[in-house]
């Protein structure tokens, strides 16, 4: 049990970091977009590219993020009727929620490499008036669902051995 | 088995998963997955899975969700409900039921800005309540007039729960943000008219008593309130005009509120940017998670038939096609007291959406007019979000059933507007009709 906090908290770490990477990208969009806005609104000089950057940056910012809002507990869900089970059964439909979660990315992220290793062997293109390369994106796709599959997995095993997500108090006071 | 008996299970097995505590993404994205597997095989399927969740995000118009919620969040940070609240009151406090009233409007202003019904419904609870209950008004009006206060947060542009609409139906997004600014104002002027009259009936509930501030007080609490409202006209002005689009709203929206923020705290160490980074891609990860899944799912409707299947057994039943908006309103008050706003139009708008568009309803206006279902059914028990989430920001100071009971006339009220909705369609449609 000890170890396996100590994975998921050192695993945590490893989100946190994915997180403020898609955090600070959100960050440089923003600007990038609003000086964009400004240049062409005021000296009809718009910076090319910024569609195509910002198209790209998109599903860095989402699927950087996935796993560590899981890892927070903060992906919708109704606890309406489950709040009213016993503990046992309570915590073994949470693991079937948390195994189910993880087949469903698995299979994703399974899905996400075939696409990007296609991309990569064509050596696909961002097309527009600046062009760059579109499978790292594709990659950082699979790499995203990937780690929310870990840590579905993570979040099971760890619920089955007893303990307590994240959001579980959240859900136990609606 | 048929793709019709098929699709039918899935519907079955989606609500049967959501029920058991799986996260609605994993619920709309396994029933979806698997349901197509069996439809089309596991490769096809396999497909699809891999190229919805990149085709869905590689978007720049879908960009604007994030940029949204980061303005919210700055909006936030600048605690910038603090100066709506101080400006409401000082200019219309010494109104009948004043407070109540300046609240009503101060959570429209920031909660245009905030985008969030929770958000807003939680500030307002720590600003306006101790006033209100200071003053002597009742616990059930001052808890419930902010409860639902919050809700107007969603209307009113920039939203990003509309954005989510426009993304899950494929409407247009920039029509849709504009569609929502005069119901937005118009709901805010019924929700004043309600709390008016309730003070009226009983003028106990909320007390007068008359505070006199100069002019230049007045003007001085518009310091940085000003700035908000303008900011937010522009922002609407300018998508009414073509001038930006709606992603650039949101980035002009965004660095603006940073702004404001870095103004209020001297300095960007009080903003916590990276708090407010990682709040921000939590909860876009969040909207967009069950954006790809609600696609998945839908794909998967679509193409079982289930989604004709039930469309061309509305349509062809004989009845009046407002009767199938009542049974729909129905459905969305009862599905709004069990989850969240997005989760519910990802789960619903997939059959409700094409039904509606068969009656020949205008998809603009049905997305104004869910959004308002949706608020209604935050605030309605038994899990009305906006509740609970006022009474835990209350700190004891108010129950529940007060909350509940101090609702019934602003539910009212939300009928009312509902009904102003389909008996003047204009009210959301004429901007967007008139605009570049």
């Amino acid at each position: 049990m000890k170890n396996l906090e100590r994975l998921r908290a050192s695993y945590g770490v490893v989100l946190t970091q994915c997180g403020l990477l898609a955090g600070i990208l959100t960050f440089a969009v923003m600007c990038l977009v609003v000086a964009n806005a400004l240049l062409r609104f005021i000296f009809n000089a718009p910076i090319a590219g910024t569609l195509e950057l910002t198209e790209s940056a998109l599903p860095l910012m989402i699927f950087l993020s996935l796993a560590l809002t899981q890892l927070k507990g903060e992906h919708i869900k109704v606890v309406l009727l489950t709040q009213h089970f016993q503990a046992p059964l309570q915590r073994f439909v949470k693991v079937i929620a948390m195994l189910l979660g993880a087949l469903l990315f698995a299979w994703a992220a399974y899905a996400g490499w075939n696409m990007a290793m296609k991309s990569f062997a064509i050596g696909e293109l961002e097309r527009g008036s600046i062009r760059f390369p579109i499978w790292p994106v594709k990659f950082a796709v699979f790499f995203g669902l990937a780690l929310l599959a870990i840590q579905f997995l993570l979040d099971a095993i760890y619920c089955a051995m007893g303990g307590k997500l994240a959001g579980d108090e959240a859900g136990e006071a609606q | 088995m048929s793709s019709l008996s098929i699709g039918m299970l899935g519907v079955v097995a989606l609500f049967g998963t959501i029920l058991l505590g799986v996260n609605v993404m994993v619920a709309l994205g396994l029933v979806g997955a698997f349901g197509l597997a069996s439809l089309v095989g596991f490769n096809a399927a396999t497909a699809i899975l891999g190229t919805v969740f990149f085709d869905t995000t590689h978007s720049f118009h879908f960009s604007v969700i994030p940029l949204f919620l980061l303005m919210g969040f700055f909006a936030m940070r600048a605690g910038l409900g603090e100066d709506l609240f101080e400006a409401t009151t000082k200019w219309l406090g010494n109104l009948r039921g004043g407070l109540a009233i300046s609240t009503t409007l101060g959570a429209a202003a920031f909660g245009a800005a905030s985008g969030s019904s929770v958000g807003t419904a939680t500030v307002f609870t720590k600003l306006a309540l101790p006033q209100m209950l200071d003053r002597g008004y009742d616990k059930s009006l001052a808890s419930a007039s902010i409860a639902i206060a919050g809700t107007l947060a969603v209307m009113i542009p920039p939203s990003a729960l509309v954005v989510v609409y426009g993304i899950l139906t494929d409407s247009s997004i920039g029509s849709l943000l504009i569609a929502g600014f005069i119901p937005g104002v118009v709901f805010s002027i019924v929700l004043c008219i309600a709390i008016w009259l309730t003070v009226f009936r009983n003028p106990k509930l909320a007390p007068l008593q008359h505070q006199h501030f100069t002019l230049r007080e007045k003007l001085a609490s518009l310091r940085l309130a000003g700035p908000l409202v303008l900011v937010i006209i522009v922002i609407v002005a300018g998508l009414y005009l073509g001038i930006f689009t709606p992603t650039e709203a949101g980035a002009i929206g965004a660095a603006f509120t940073f702004f404001l923020a870095i103004i209020r705290h001297r300095g960007l160490k009080g903003v916590e940017l990276k708090k407010t980074l990682l709040e921000t891609i939590r909860t876009s990860a969040m909207i967009f998670a069950i954006l790809i899944c609600a696609l998945l799912f839908s794909k998967f409707l679509a193409l079982s038939g289930v989604a004709n299947a039930v469309g061309g057994y509305l349509t062809g039943l004989e009845v009046n096609r407002w009767v199938i908006v009542v049974l729909v309103s129905l459905i969305y008050l009862a599905l709004g007291m069990m989850m969240d706003a997005p989760a519910l139009l990802a789960i619903t708008l997939p059959i409700t959406h094409p039904v509606m568009m068969s009656l020949g309803f205008d998809p603009i206006w049905f997305g104004i007019f869910v959004v308002l279902l949706v608020e209604i059914g935050a605030v309605t028990p038994p899990v009305g979000i906006n509740c609970f989430v006022v009474q835990a920001a209350s700190e004891g100071r108010v129950r529940l059933e007060q909350i509940f009971r101090g609702l019934v006339p602003f539910v009212l009220a939300g009928f009312a507007m509902l009904i102003l909705l389909c008996l003047f369609p204009q009210i959301a449609l004429f901007l967007p009709e008139t605009m570049r």
